[in-house]
């Protein structure tokens, strides 16, 4: 091999290892850049679902339900001699 | 070359050497002396630590049903130093915060400064719509308890969010959990964005708390003290159901009680515990306990006629003796069933210290161990320290002082056959196991003895709830007064009792204090508070008949 052809093939596999590291860490930087946006949605998406659940709890907040059952309903407590246990025979569907 | 040149040469050679040493004299400040300073000063350009805290754990009911949960509320803030519009600014905040505007004309300096933390929606519109770009918005981390009822015993977080008191406070710890640290590489423009991450310090997340109280029942059982109270109006009072077997609270109410969800507290009244963190002179209840140690030593018999000498006042030993209602020759059973002072107080003469001893072994003046801040362990005077009178006035409740829950927690012997438990707030707590203290046959008398006093000419007829089987006493105590008196005008209410139906018990006990309204019994008061609270924890819990 020539002196002339070892010297540019030398510089060209350099050239091409330097690119490719080039290739890898600019990968790497978009990858972490995807990977910091998914977490910054699941980070979203999580306060979203605690503020859905909070909300869902506040909806079931059982002081409001009993006014609404005694003022909207008319509805009234019950005493537990009001109250029996249907027989289980099978019969209902 | 002539002389003058060389001169030149050789003067241009020493410029040159000697701007050479500079740079080397540079290179080595830079580079050798100054290292540790630009190396420093480049990790701080490209290295930012970050401390991250977990979110804090939640508080869930026996049936995992939430009772503290995380949200996030906005707290409004400016940075003094960069403010644009001063003008308006501060036109803004002295009309609508000016306690903010105070502070922040104290400190004009200052890199940063809140306007108020965990703004309202409302608070935050009116800023929104005010236009003032000076104002920032930063979302800080806070607790929303979805059942307001069981507020008393999950307490409430302070504006750093951490445990002010009740389960909070207690296990604040836990609940937090330890921060995570890392280090992340990153450039000026790269924003939120880093280029690599490194951990530094490993944290870990809060672990959730599981109390063993049912949310429901708590909030039906909060309804029906806060009703009472009401009605009564009485200034305080306290309702425990508990599980005698396993000894779970399944309901722990306060009156009066206090909104976790906002912000401002009306009285530090509300925010006690007050069945764990109060303890009082619960009265003729504590009868039961005399009656039981007086049994199990053999001193009495359920038919055994003692002499209540037909009167409303006697004195015994020289020390006078008040009761409701008067008795002739009665049954050591009808003595209970009456509630009569001066049968018991005859009673306990007979056991003299060792009623001491029994009230001891059932509880009385040590803590349960719940874990919960502020448990008083409440008082029995000891025998070294009595009077003439404290055998009597131990009898039917005087002189011993004790929480609600070490009262549910005595009586949970004769829903358990003599065993005594320890109370449990938390799923998983670990107790010791539950030590027989009394004999089955004693505990069955006493409960036929308790039984009766529910029937229909007993004290507590109000507290029996058909088709179940019930047992309890009532209690009506007077209070002392500023001068260290008792006060007939001041009392407090109880009843501690028993629901029963084909192998399901639970012991409930209750207590009202200070009604306006006068003469009043407990028979009236807190035995109907208790068939209230005993119906409504049979429905709940679906034992029908």
């Amino acid at each position: 091999m020539k002196k002339k052809t070892f010297v540019v093939l030398f510089l060209a596999v350099h050239v091409l290892f330097i690119a490719l590291q080039i290739d890898k860490q600019s990968r790497m930087v978009k990858l972490s850049y995807t990977r910091q946006k998914k977490e910054q949605t699941i980070k979203t998406l999580s306060n979203k679902k605690q503020a859905l659940i909070n909300k869902l709890c506040t909806l079931r907040n059982k002081q409001k339900i009993k006014t609404y059952a005694h003022t909207h309903l008319k509805m009234k407590p019950l005493k537990i001699k009001q109250v029996q246990r249907i027989p289980d025979n099978g019969q209902h569907t | 070359m002539d002389s003058t040149h060389k001169a030149r040469t050789t003067l241009v050679f020493f410029i040159f050497c000697a701007l050479f040493f500079v740079g080397v004299i540079n290179l080595y400040t830079l580079q050798i002396k100054q290292h540790t300073f630009f190396t420093d000063l480049g990790h701080q350009q490209y290295y930012v630590t970050q401390t991250s805290y977990p979110p804090r754990a939640s508080i869930l009911d026996r049936n995992e049903t939430p009772l503290a949960l995380n949200k996030e509320t906005l707290s409004a803030f400016i940075l003094p130093r960069m403010v644009k519009e001063k003008t308006g600014l501060k036109r803004f905040l002295k009309k609508y915060f000016p306690e903010a505007h105070e502070r922040i004309i104290k400190k004009p300096n200052a890199q940063f400064a809140y306007i108020k933390r965990k703004i309202s929606k409302k608070e935050k519109k009116l800023i929104e719509q005010s236009g003032i770009k000076d104002i920032h918005f930063l979302s800080e981390p806070s607790r929303f308890y979805p059942i307001e009822a069981a507020g008393i015993l999950t307490g409430m977080t302070n504006i750093d969010n951490k445990g002010l008191f009740g389960i909070e406070l207690q296990l604040n710890k836990q609940l937090t959990g330890s921060p995570t640290t890392t280090v992340l590489e990153k450039d000026a423009r790269s924003g939120h964005f880093y280029f690599s991450k490194q951990k530094e310090t490993k944290g870990s997340d809060g672990v959730p708390v599981l109390l063993t109280i049912d949310g429901n029942l708590q909030f039906l059982v909060q309804e029906e003290l806060a009703e009472a109270a009401q009605k009564f109006q009485s200034t305080q009072g306290a309702a425990v159901v508990m599980d005698p077997e396993t000894g779970d609270i399944l309901a722990m109410a306060s009156y009066p009680a206090f909104n976790p969800n906002e912000s401002t507290i009306d009285s530090q009244e509300a925010t006690k515990s007050t069945a764990i963190t109060e303890s009082y002179e619960f009265g003729s209840v504590i009868k039961t306990f005399c009656a039981l140690a007086a049994l199990e030593e053999g001193l009495v018999t359920p038919d055994e006629e003692i002499d209540c000498m037909n009167t409303k006042t006697a004195y015994l030993d020289g020390r006078k003796v008040n009761t409701v209602l008067s008795l002739g020759v009665a049954t050591f059973t009808e003595i209970m069933k009456k509630s009569n002072n001066i049968g018991i107080a005859k009673i306990a003469k007979r056991l003299d210290t060792k009623l001491y001893d029994h009230y001891v072994r059932l509880g009385f003046g040590t803590k349960t161990g719940v874990p919960f801040p502020g448990e008083q362990s409440g008082f029995v005077m000891p025998p070294e320290r009595w009077s003439k009178q404290s055998i009597i006035s131990l009898s039917y409740g005087y002189e011993i002082t004790n929480t609600l829950l070490q009262l549910a927690r005595a009586f949970s012997v004769f829903a358990n056959d003599g065993h005594l438990i320890t109370p449990k707030l938390l799923v998983g707590q670990e107790v010791p196991i539950p030590q027989k203290i009394y004999s089955t046959d004693t505990i069955n008398t006493m409960r036929m003895i308790l039984e009766e006093a529910t029937s229909k000419q007993g004290t507590g007829k109000y507290a029996a709830v058909h088709g179940y089987t019930t047992m309890g006493k009532t209690s009506t105590t007077n209070l002392l007064n500023e001068y260290g008196q008792y006060d007939e005008n001041k009392n407090t209410y109880g009843f501690a009792g028993i629901i029963e139906k084909n192998g399901y018990k639970r012991v409930i006990a209750c207590f009202l204090k200070e009604s306006k309204r006068h003469n009043l019994y407990a028979s009236t008061v807190s035995a109907p508070l208790f068939e209230r609270i005993a119906e409504k924890t049979l429905m709940h819990d679906k034992i029908l008949t």
